[in-house]
């Protein structure tokens, strides 16, 4: 396939890349603290902004649903967590900065706009902060703690439930349930779901045999079934499928040959992308037979 | 920091090092030291981390006795015919012990062989890394024995080179990166390098300045000729880092440790960072590439209880396990190497002001995600990675090479061939090239319906070549007419038997005038053409003009009357005139041909009556179908046509049919055909009615009812509606299932980067059929302000309630002024800028 490079000039490791919900603006973050912004529209390239305000590496960057605004999330090695908006023409500030992890914050993802603006935070300390931003402030974040050791990747179910997209026709549609699943260093997998106004435990999944490294709710294609995709420093990379009646289970793609970094899917959600340590990104797509097959291999030099 | 799980034993310890196996561990009653009850027997355990439990201890797995002690143990990483690899003890009593973990799982017989060649206790121990196999011991006999273990009930050994000190063996470390270089390092100070190949010690070293004992060595993982001590002395307790090829003094000294270092262990994960624990009962984790230290672990509070050896987990990154003396083996986590926050107080604005930076010293490699990749809309991914590092250290700080921060854009394309298909469509579409389309699917079709329907389609773009549609029913005009000449010639010469021998005609007259052929047998005349036209005339024409001269002319050639039974009565009916009873009477008596002929003299309600009585009474499929041609009655044909003859009834529909009862009627038959569950056939005649809703909802109705329906079909569905509208200039979508086919083309169309021929998919769909689905106007939105080129397409409205946040404590603004059409005006101008 075509392939455009994009020299980002961070002075160290690039450690996430995320395209705008348009598909027209990337964001880099990098060991270097810094984020950077990038017209990715045109066919010619444009470095717009730098943002600076993490003191240690920038794990992940998240950008924000268009109708809040042109806003991106940041999670870093400095514990911190900051919150971007572009205020003028390639301006932009920090509406919002949370510290209250221990450690590291590893992984951040924004919840289905359905909800506001709310944004999870997984932490090496072992917790999740929730942030929520309504009438006008940003709470009190939610605290969930999740494992003994630390989370590594947190990822939130869509806002429509599969079952309520089949059964359209029916007069009462449940309201949306928010529902997180997290990656932990304890090799589980966890989903919670926030009911009576806390976040509880709902299922815990056994099946790597060592850290989870991350985990992709799978956007919604109006299937039947929820799918989650998680992969491990064990080299694995499993596909969870929820049932009609609410049961997961795990399906394992062939063994990969070096830790397995990074799961996510397509927007449409289609498509898996494997990102593994041997530096080789696969995609990977489910047959009609239900078994998941290769699509194809991007070289990555 | 945080502790995870103990073993309350007085143990030596060796990590796990299987892959899918990461959380056991095994451990060996550690030699020279007794327990309260001066028991001295001894176990070998494996434990799991098991690191969800609630216990805090680790699970016991299995275990057996051991007829020593324990100085040393090491756990071989599996290789060949031994999947779980072995577990290998430095005995107490001089032997090498070697056990088989999986037999120690299964509480089976777990001993496999003993290697019997020192005669002091062993307390050291390495594995190559590469041939795990092979195992180097050291002695307190200062010896020194490579042995091979493939096959583990008898080791086999042999000695590197001659015994190089008489001092004990305290450890020994394999080279990481050269096979057949390993260290062993003495009580006494000196550290000798064996070459296993060359069979001899090429190079030794001791601290100069300043001797002291050695308790543990370690290659660098990532550097051939570097190699650390660490010194037991508690005068001088220091670990060194040296480099072979400038071994006369230390590269760096750590000093740190308070008393005698013991243990020592380099992260599996992270090369820059080594644990070191001694008798000062710390255990300190250092960058050894600064000599810094990091953080520090928790200790015991029983100075005896001191950490005699620490381990790194080789599978589980940040996870770490100790062994003390008269203590425990505990296990912890090393999230970070930077010592926990204290958690600070937010200010009264809610913020919490940021920690010094200096805290930050070193990121372990663990949390460094080195490689990912992003998709974004339109089928976009965005892939970063760094290269794997080539005989270099990874953490080695320095400028990184374009390659490593360079993010790879691409266009994720799943559906070649599909984007194939739709982009020959959007050509055909567009140059109107309707005809050779639709010729070149017929001859691609593999099935006769795929075949007829496109054939069908072809033939709405020309409406003179209507009758070919008989071909695709199996109804060749040319070669049927063929077939029924030949039939033809195989019948027999028509002749006319009648009682009188002169009347002859000739067989072509009989075909020129057919009308002639019913003649009745009764007319025994020899008659001229010229007066049979008369006799005609005379039927034809009213009885009351009948001239009497004219009959009796007639009287000439002489017509004898019946005179008697039926023919009598009718002929006396036709002398009044009353053609209606004569009719009645030949057709009640089975003279169908005599009641035709003489209806067609009478009125043409008579004939008409008469032609239906005629068709009532012949009930003959062949009548049937004569009927309804010759009453031009088509409707009936398809009110009452068999199904199964849909294919006949739709070619006289064809043949016979004006433009406008064609269209009509054949869109009754596929109504019928369609209640009857012939879809197929419905299909076809809907496309003859012109009828696209019809079709279509068939079309999408078979499409929705396949759950799996392949992309591949949705485009088959696509190009024969977008044929169909084209033929039957159709511009608008009144089927809601159409529309969202439409839909979910043009969300494939943009997964796949068409961004283009999506939108204006999109774009038409929304102003033919805008309230079909509100997700129709999301995609719209987002092919929309993502495509490259927008030209002429007016931009559809923003799909969602803007929400406006503004920074922590400040003001709320009043208003952001229209921020989609800013975006939509920067958006523009970025894209002229670009074109520029």
């Amino acid at each position: 396939m075509a392939q455009v490079n994009l020299d980002t000039h961070h002075e160290d490791m690039v450690h996430d890349a995320q395209f705008d919900y348009y598909g027209k603006y990337l964001a880099t973050c990098s060991s270097d603290r810094l984020i950077k912004i990038f017209d990715v529209g045109g066919d010619n390239h444009v470095h717009l902004a730098d943002l600076r305000g993490h003191e240690g590496p920038v794990w992940q960057v998240a950008w924000a649903h268009p109708k809040f605004g042109k806003i991106l999330a940041s999670a870093s090695y400095d514990r911190k967590v900051i919150i971007w908006k572009e205020t003028n023409n390639n301006q932009w500030s920090i509406i919002h900065q949370y510290s209250g992890h221990e450690l590291s914050v590893n992984s951040i993802s924004w919840a289905p706009h359905e909800f506001g603006l709310c944004l999870a935070c997984a932490s090496s300390d072992g917790t999740v902060s929730i942030h929520n931003f309504k009438d006008n402030v940003w709470e009190q974040p939610q605290k969930i703690t999740v494992s003994q050791i630390g989370v590594n990747s947190i990822s939130w179910a869509p806002a429509s439930t599969p079952a309520s997209l089949v059964n359209a026709t029916q007069q009462s549609i449940p309201a949306p349930v928010k529902r997180i699943v997290t990656g932990a260093c304890d090799n589980l997998i966890r989903i919670f779901k926030f009911s009576e106004d806390k976040w509880v435990l709902e299922k815990q999944l056994e099946e790597h045999k060592d850290w989870v490294r991350d985990v992709a709710w799978a956007p919604n294609i109006g299937l039947p079934t929820s799918k989650i995709a998680s992969c491990s420093q064990d080299r694995t990379v499993v596909i969870w499928t929820q049932d009609e009646a609410g049961n997961w289970s795990g399906k394992p793609l062939p063994k990969f040959d070096d830790i397995v970094w990074r799961v996510n899917w397509s927007v449409i959600g289609h498509i898996l992308a494997v990102s593994c340590g041997d530096n080789q990104v696969t995609l990977w797509k489910e047959g009609l037979d239900s078994e998941w097959k290769p699509v194809s291999q991007i070289e990555n030099n | 920091m945080s502790k995870l799980k103990e073993i309350q034993k007085q143990a030596t310890f060796a990590w796990s090092p299987l892959v899918d196996k990461p959380d056991l561990m095994a451990t060996g009653t550690v030699a020279g030291t007794i327990g309260l009850d001066f028991d001295t027997s001894s176990k070998l355990e494996l434990y799991s981390l098991d690191i969800t439990g609630q216990s805090p201890q680790m699970t016991l797995k299995g275990t057996v006795n051991a007829d020593s002690r324990f100085h040393k143990l090491v756990w071989l990483p599996s290789h060949a015919g031994q999947p779980n690899g072995l577990v290998v003890g430095g005995m107490e009593n001089g032997s090498i012990g070697i056990w088989n973990p999986s037999k120690i799982l299964a509480g089976e017989d777990a001993h496999v062989g003993t290697g019997q060649k020192h005669s002091g206790p062993v307390q050291a121990l390495d594995y190559n890394i590469v041939q795990p196999n092979l195992i180097a011991s050291g002695g307190n006999d200062s010896e020194l024995f490579i042995w091979d273990l493939s096959n583990p009930s008898s080791p086999s050994a042999y000695s590197p080179g001659n015994k190089a000190q008489q001092s004990e063996i305290t450890s020994i470390s394999w080279n990481r990166k050269v096979q057949h270089i390993i260290a062993s390092a003495y009580y006494n100070g000196n550290t000798y390098v064996w070459d296993l190949k060359a069979r001899r010690s090429i190079i030794n070293f001791s601290d100069r300045n300043r001797k002291c004992s050695t308790r543990s060595i370690l290659w660098n993982p990532n550097e051939a000729t570097s190699i650390v001590t660490a010194s037991e002395d508690d005068d001088h307790p220091v670990i060194q880092t040296w480099d072979l090829r400038y071994i006369n003094t230390p590269l760096k000294t750590l000093e740190g440790h308070r008393r005698g270092v013991w243990g020592l262990s380099w992260c599996p994960f992270d090369s820059s960072l080594l644990l070191s624990c001694g008798k000062d009962n710390r255990t300190i984790c250092w960058n050894i590439e600064k000599g810094e230290i990091l953080c520090e672990f928790e200790s015991s509070t029983d100075s005896n209880h001191w950490n005699f050896d620490v381990q790194w987990s080789p599978r589980i990154p940040a996870v770490v396990a100790t062994s003390s003396f008269g203590g425990n083996i505990n296990a912890f986590s090393l999230q970070d190497v930077n010592p926990r926050a204290a958690t600070p107080a937010p200010n009264a604005l809610g913020v919490v002001e940021p920690v010094a930076a200096p805290l930050f010293k070193h990121t372990p490699s663990w949390l460094q995600r080195p490689v990912g990749a992003a998709f974004g809309f339109g089928g976009k991914i965005a892939v970063f990675g760094r290269r794997k590092p080539v005989g270099t250290s990874p953490g080695a700080p320095g400028t990184v090479a374009a390659q490593q921060r360079t993010i790879h854009i691409s266009q994720v394309v799943t559906e070649q061939g599909l984007l194939e298909r739709a982009d020959k469509l959007e050509n055909v579409l567009k140059q109107r090239n309707y005809e050779q389309f639709c010729e070149e699917k017929i001859n691609a079709s593999t099935s006769a319906e795929e075949k007829a329907t496109w054939g069908f389609l072809k033939v709405l773009f020309d409406e003179s070549s209507r009758k070919k549609i008989l071909n695709y029913l199996g109804h060749d005009v040319e070669s049927t007419q063929n077939e029924l000449q030949n039939f033809l010639k195989t019948l027999p010469e028509l002749k006319i038997s009648s009682g009188d021998k002169e009347n002859k005609q000739d067989s072509q007259q009989q075909q020129e005038d057919e009308q002639q052929q019913p003649t009745e047998n009764g007319d025994n005349n020899s008659t001229e053409g010229g007066e049979k036209k008369d006799v005609f005339s005379l039927f034809k024409s009213s009885t009351d003009e009948l001239p009497l001269e004219v009959v009796k002319n007639l009287n000439i050639v002489p017509i004898s009357f019946p005179k008697d039974g039926d023919e009598q009565l009718i002929t006396r009916s036709l002398l009044i005139g009353d053609f209606a009873t004569a009719v009645q009477c030949c057709l009640r008596l089975g003279r169908m041909a005599d009641a035709l002929i003489l209806a067609s003299c009478g009125s043409t309600d008579l004939w008409k009556k008469t032609q239906q009585a005629y068709f009532e009474i012949e009930q003959r499929p062949f009548t049937r179908v004569l009927s309804c041609i010759a009453r031009e009655d088509f409707a009936t044909l398809v009110q009452s046509a068999d199904l199964k003859d849909w294919k006949s009834t739709l070619s006289i529909l064809c043949t016979y049919g004006t433009e406008e009862n064609f269209k009509r009627l054949a869109g009754v038959l596929g109504d019928r055909l369609d209640a009857a569950d012939d879809t197929e056939a419905a299909t076809l005649c809907y496309i003859c009615a012109c009828d696209i809703d019809k079709t279509v909802n068939i079309w999408t109705r078979s499409h929705a009812s396949n759950k799996e329906s392949s992309n591949s079909e949705l485009l088959n569905l696509i190009e024969k509606v977008s044929i169909f509208r084209s033929a039957t200039n159709s511009t608008t979508l009144s089927n809601d299932t159409l529309a969202s086919k439409y839909s979910k083309y043009a969300e494939i169309l943009a997964s796949q980067g068409h961004l283009t021929d999506s939108l204006r998919y999109l774009s038409a769909l929304n102003t033919t059929h805008p309230s079909s689905d509100p997700s129709g106007l999301v995609l719209l939105d987002r092919v929309y302000r993502a495509a490259p080129n927008v030209q002429g397409i007016a931009p559809p409205p923003f799909p969602f309630p803007i929400v406006d946040v503004y920074p922590s404590g400040g003001a709320p603004r009043t208003q952001f002024q229209q921020p989609i059409q800013n975006q939509q005006q920067q958006q523009q101008q970025q894209h002229h800028s670009n074109n520029q």
